[in-house]
């Protein structure tokens, strides 16, 4: 047995047989051919490129692609079809009787000498979509193409996740995926997450260490990869595992139900979504609609910023696969650092308290504008709201407002067709904006309580820190006080409120939060119908008491005391 | 054969996306496409051609076409150029 520590990025457990992809730079012999062996190697190219092409188209139709991935194959394919490539190839095919092989190495050579002498550095880059397509060919024409034809119960094992391999795997007999390289928040791992499968990244050289076929066990929570696991180990997972099944088993039946307190009081109960890829396979888990629609994918890894036409395209996109629900889409919410390349800026020594969210937004007018711009030329056919993250202060709302304004009247005379008067939200996920929020509720259309920053910013905890994670602590009674009072001030002025965070899934909070009056929530997909499950046991006649002893608390240690007695007491009378 | 001189404009110049659009749009003719900076020509309906081209903002071009439908490609690539290929 052997255990390989990496990190966990996606939850559940899996276990199965490996497959390891590896996805090594092919090497080529040359070799040469008779002339009377030319036309059957023509005709094996031109085969070559057809299957290829065919792949390719098949890929882009069957799931929705951002506009990068998109973008990305569309490229290849112009690749493949490149008069040029084909010339060259088959020239050195009939002229200096090389195998195929060898002249499409040659040509990509010569296509890797051209990009390296440029001078612009992302453009040296799309080096790597010459050097996929060389190697595919040449895999193809070697016959090892890697089919990624799996077993039943396969973890794959790879150097790292591309979403288009991700897509294209087989989902029923998938189980896991373990990589070499990636992070929590990379593309391919989002889109784990949102499908339920459990994935470990970062395992160095695990591509090595691991013997193809060899029995392994994946745990997502721990982020470990088991390898040859020992009978005892074996039965221990097998157990886990045979509960997971039970529970997705049960959780799958919530899907057709409505989603309710036990005593029917409606709630809704909203998607937290990071890519427009996630959406095909999220879609069915609710008709309430996504309630934190995070648009940061539309910045990161790229050369340039987005443009208005770009994100229009994908706002509508998503919000019509919505309708009639809605899109509650929140401005860009990220700190300089991930866009000193975009923006000429220098990074920060302290980004989360520096210029992100509303601040790098007010700070970058014209990314700003063009965000909004296209918010609101979506929202003609969408049902959209705009929701502003990290607010402090009214005046951010004010000048929110203000340029809101300037934008219709510029779409107004550009002639384009936009929405007046889109709902405006505010996102409370600062102790200020809390205890500002009789004052913003007159500034805004409806509140957003992001849990997860409120908890950070109040407790001044930094959940990604080693040492204090542990302090991270959603029981506190500072952050408890801080959501009460942004629901009455709400009440108050008549305002819809909602919350968003990992807190608003949880089963410890979920019965606080709707009887605090909470019945709009927002979670990701992951946890989902976990929520959902915790919303339909609440009994509305037993939450009452639980509020006022909640709040009544000293510590986090009491409060969690409260609501253990609590669930203890809920589940006898029952 | 039909040929134009452009600048390019917009604020990437030819950069991934404007390339791909261009041999995108040039594909759909059936006349051929060559584009020529300073004393270097490359095929128009190459990606690679017109991508190691790399034409900057500022850039002036020669497009070159020759076909039966020469006057639309022209004037359909041209399109592009003038609307900076969408980049707004």
């Amino acid at each position: 047995m052997q255990k390989l520590q990496g990190v966990g990025v996606s939850l559940g457990i899996a276990v199965g047989r490996a497959k390891v992809l590896n996805r090594q730079p092919l090497q080529v012999a040359s070799r040469s051919i008779d002339a009377s062996d030319v036309s059957s190697e023509l005709v094996r190219f031109r085969s070559a490129l057809e299957h290829i092409g065919n792949d390719i188209s098949r890929l882009l139709d069957s799931f929705s692609f951002g506009k990068n991935e998109r973008d990305i194959l569309d490229t290849h394919r112009l690749i493949l079809q490149d008069p040029e490539l084909i010339k060259s190839v088959e020239r050195m095919v009939r002229d200096d009787l090389i195998c195929l092989e060898h002249a499409v190495s040659r040509h990509f050579q010569k296509a890797a000498k051209l990009f390296d002498e440029m001078e612009d550095d992302y453009m040296a880059q799309r080096i790597a979509d010459y050097r996929e397509i060389n190697q595919r060919l040449l895999r193809h024409l070697q016959g090892n193409e890697q089919k990624i034809e799996l077993d039943t119960d396969t973890i794959l094992v790879v150097d790292e996740i591309p979403v288009s391999l991700l897509m294209k795997l087989s989902r029923d007999k998938l189980r896991g995926i373990v990589t070499d390289k990636g992070s929590r928040t990379s593309h391919a791992a989002i889109v784990a997450r949102s499908l339920g499968l459990p994935v470990v990244v970062g395992l160095r050289d695990v591509i090595t260490e691991v013997e193809d076929n060899a029995h392994c066990i994946l745990d997502g929570q721990s982020g470990q990869l088991i390898i040859n696991p020992d009978s005892h180990t074996s039965d221990v997972y097998e157990q886990l595992l045979s509960n997971q099944e039970q529970h997705r088993e049960d959780l799958l039946k919530l899907v057709e139900q409505e989603t309710a307190t036990a005593d029917g009081t409606r709630i809704h109960l909203r998607l937290n979504i990071e890519l427009p890829e996630e959406m095909d396979h999220v879609l069915h888990l609710s008709e309430d609609g996504v309630g934190l629609f995070r648009t940061e994918f539309l910045f990161m890894d790229r050369s340039s910023l987005p443009t208005e036409e770009e994100q229009y395209i994908i706002y509508r996109e998503v919000a019509e696969k919505l309708l009639p629900a809605p899109l509650v889409i929140r401005t860009v919410d990220i700190g300089g650092d991930k866009l000193s390349n975009l923006l000429n800026i220098e990074p920060e020594k302290n980004p989360a308290l520096g210029c992100r969210g509303i601040r790098l937004s007010l700070e970058h007018p014209d990314l700003f504008r063009t965000q909004i711009m296209a918010i609101l030329r979506a929202a003609v056919t969408g049902n959209i709201r705009v929701m502003l993250p990290l607010i402090s202060c009214v005046e951010q709302v004010q000048r929110s407002r203000k340029l809101i304004r300037t934008c219709e009247q510029e779409l107004a005379q550009r002639g384009r067709e936009f929405r007046r008067n889109v709902p405006l939200g505010v996102m409370i996920e600062t102790p200020a904006a809390a205890m500002i929020s009789s004052v913003l509720a007159t500034e805004c259309d409806f509140f957003s309580i992001g849990t997860n920053d409120l908890i950070q910013y109040t407790l001044a905890v930094d959940r990604a820190s080693d040492t204090v994670a542990d302090q991270f602590d959603p029981y506190h009674p500072a952050v408890l006080h801080l959501i009460t009072l942004t629901v009455q001030n709400a009440r108050k002025h008549n305002l819809p409120v909602s919350i968003c965070g990992e807190m608003a899934a949880e089963s410890d909070f979920i019965p606080f939060l709707i009887g605090l009056g909470l019945h709009d929530l927002s979670v990701s997909p992951g946890i989902y119908l976990t929520a959902k499950e915790n919303i339909m046991r609440v009994q509305s006649s037993d939450i009452v008491d639980l509020v006022l002893d909640v709040l009544d608390a000293e510590c986090s240690a009491e409060v969690k005391q409260r609501i253990r007695d609590w669930h203890k007491a809920s589940r006898k009378s029952r | 054969m039909q040929q134009k001189e452009i600048t390019v404009t917009n604020k990437l110049g030819l950069h991934a996306r404007p390339s791909a659009l261009l041999v995108k749009t040039a594909n759909n003719f059936r006349s051929e496409l060559h584009i020529i900076m300073d004393d270097v020509e490359v095929n128009g309906k190459s990606i690679m051609g017109v991508m190691t081209l790399a034409a900057a903002r500022g850039s002036r071009l020669v497009l070159q076409a020759d076909g039966v439908d020469e006057d639309y490609l022209l004037e359909e690539i041209a399109k592009l150029f003038e609307s900076n290929f969408s980049e707004d």
